[in-house]
């Protein structure tokens, strides 16, 4: 019970607000690059890193000492605007999870200061945050997913699952194919026009044509880049596409099980684990990211498709011969895969990020032993969650399968008296799932009685109840403000009310400081952490992936496996 | 390697008014809230943000 393997990925925004010089005039802030570059930095001032292997739109991705990786994840239209990506090392346990999300953020709070120096150095004078939320004020959406190891199916639903695959692997290895004629056509055009556009440039203009051609490519002027990612879309559209319908396939036969049992269960759950957030109209709801939910099932890898069950992490593995890379799909094949939820606000609360956790675990656990086969079936269940996540006074009603409309406080009771009996009759002792179930069903009778008994233990009605209290008669433009910097690390308000003692605390201080030095025992982090601190000190070229570690050169380097 | 860590019992519930007790706090967050709110929404932009 509670054992699979658990981990979360958190995307931090970064708040860099520029020192005024002495004329007035404020200076241009650093991009998020640069900004990620120096924190990167910093960390390994702090703890052991080795660099990491790239994949996709990340850059710069390092692994610590724990098992931890950090990376920078950007578009190439928008090398700049990206977010800092945290992820913690796999761990066994929910309460493992969170001493270990603590301990990521802690880690960047004590960064903060030795990549605020650098910056300087720089020439970036200025104040620099990083906020563990999933909206901006203008309302683009990122923030966190949660992974767990889950059965991808069993029995004939492996086989139709593996079969599916197997018919998928044409398709695979055709777009690999088709990726690289791409780039060998593609490349050699390219070099031949950068040099042939500065001499057609300055023989037409001289050297002020030079200059205008030159600007195109200023440091923070993408123009060019965006022209390029415009004009390569059709051919991207072409590429993967048909992937995307091929693969939908494998992807829509995994995890059938856990899906259907989970479903209702995830869709209320935002009154337990939303971060709250107050939209341009200045109306509050429950989750930041539940309103933007478009699909159950990731079937295409595009961002505007943002799912409730993530795919990407498979369609990624799906991708790779296009990196010439085979190994992530061989392992595609295994029983056990990664079950990602894209349905996921980021908690600063540590009660609501615990709940989260534990309950989703405790949930799957029951999913997989059969136990959730009768689960609520609702009716609409992407018009249920807008409803239930725009909801505060939790008394709006969705219709199911069969019955009457329910509320997301009976959808959350009849998985919490599931679990109760499967705790109870469960022929081994689990105490921590003991201690969720109660904790959960504490957390659910506040909910009914008194929201505000749950101030400073589940993050929407924190932040509902500062709001009120801090910014009842602010300007709109002060309570977004309350609203962001609500969940900045360090400096937050949700950590200023911790400091005040007005936030429940589960994971004390000593464990956060052991969980900053050590990886989580058991798990394939326990391995990776070892080799990057024993490998701290060493000139070999080294690259660390969650799959592997690679000690040496391309050729003859070793790689150590760690699942 | 870190032992699973050891929860700590949750404290008792907050008091049921938390304002009086921490009235200055709250003071210090709503003049933190109201100095330059548009600079620290413009600052905190992510106009290309993630998954």
């Amino acid at each position: 019970m509670l054992a699979r393997l658990a981990g979360l990925e958190t995307e931090y925004a970064v708040r860099f607000t520029p020192a005024e010089r002495g004329s007035g005039l404020r200076p241009r802030r650093p991009g998020n690059q640069v900004v990620y570059k120096a924190l990167a930095a910093a960390v390994g001032d702090l703890v052991a890193t080795r660099p990491g292997q790239r994949r996709g739109a990340e850059d710069g991705r390092i692994f610590t000492q724990t098992g931890a990786s950090l990376c920078y994840e950007s578009f190439p239209e928008a090398p700049d605007g990206g977010l800092i990506e945290g992820g913690t090392p796999e761990c066994r346990g929910p309460s493992q999870l969170l001493c270990h999300q603590k301990a990521m953020d802690a880690l960047l709070v004590r960064a903060l200061p030795g990549c605020s120096a650098r910056l300087a150095m720089l020439g970036h004078h200025g104040e620099l945050g990083l906020i563990k939320n999933c909206r901006d004020a203008e309302g683009h959406v990122y923030g966190a997913q949660e992974s767990y190891e889950a059965e991808v199916a069993r029995g004939a639903g492996l086989v139709l699952y593996r079969a599916a695959l197997v018919l998928a692997l044409p398709v695979v290895l055709a777009q690999a194919a088709l990726t690289w004629a791409l780039v060998l056509v593609t490349l050699p055009v390219l070099l031949l026009a950068m040099i042939a556009a500065p001499l057609v440039a300055l023989l037409v203009s001289g050297t002020r044509g030079l200059r205008a051609l030159l600007a195109l490519f200023d440091d923070g002027d993408v123009r060019v880049i965006r022209g390029l990612a415009r004009a390569l879309r059709p051919f991207g559209r072409v590429l993967f596409e048909p992937l995307g319908l091929c693969a939908g396939l494998p992807f829509r036969l995994a995890f059938r099980r856990q899906r259907r049992a989970m479903l209702a269960f995830l869709v209320s759950r935002p009154i337990v684990s939303g971060a709250g957030t107050l939209d341009d109209g200045e109306v509050f709801s429950l989750s930041e990211k539940g309103p933007v939910i478009r699909r159950l099932v990731r079937l295409v890898p595009s961002p505007e498709d943002r799912p409730l069950f993530e795919t990407g992490n498979l369609l990624k593995d799906l991708l790779a011969p296009a990196s010439l890379r085979l190994a992530p799909v061989a392992r595609l094949f295994r029983a056990r895969q990664r079950l990602q939820l894209g349905l996921a606000d980021s908690n600063v609360a540590e009660v609501a990020e615990y709940l989260k956790i534990g309950t989703t675990a405790l949930v799957l656990d029951m999913a997989e032993a059969g136990l959730l086969d009768d689960a609520p079936r609702l009716a609409d269940p992407l018009a249920a969650l807008r409803s239930l996540a725009a909801d505060p006074t939790l008394r709006a009603r969705v219709p199911v399968a069969s019955g009457s409309p329910v509320t997301a406080l009976e959808l959350q009771r009849w998985y919490l008296e599931r679990a109760r009996r499967y705790v109870r009759e469960s022929p081994v002792v689990a105490l921590e799932a003991r201690a969720i179930v109660k904790s959960w069903g504490e957390t659910l009778d506040a909910l009914a009685a008194d929201p505000g008994q749950l101030v400073g233990a589940l993050d929407w009605v924190t932040k509902r109840w500062l709001l009120e209290a801090c910014g009842a008669d602010a300007p709109p433009a002060a309570r977004k403000k309350i609203d962001l910097r609500y969940h900045e690390l360090g400096e937050g308000y949700l950590a200023r009310l911790a400091r005040a003692g007005l936030a429940r605390t589960l994971v004390s201080a000593a464990e956060i400081a052991a969980a900053m030095e050590a990886p989580p025992a058991d798990t394939p982090a326990a391995r990776r952490g070892e080799l990057i601190r024993d490998l701290a000190g060493s000139r070999l070229p080294v690259q660390v992936s969650w799959d592997s570690v690679r000690i040496g050169g391309r050729l003859r380097g070793k790689v150590i496996h760690l699942r | 390697m870190t032992p699973a860590p050891q929860m700590l019992p949750q404290q008792p519930e907050g008091p049921a008014d938390p304002v009086p007790a921490h009235e200055a706090l709250l003071r210090e967050i709503a003049e933190d809230a109201r100095r330059e709110p548009e600079r620290y929404l413009a600052d905190s932009l992510v106009p290309n943000g993630g998954e």
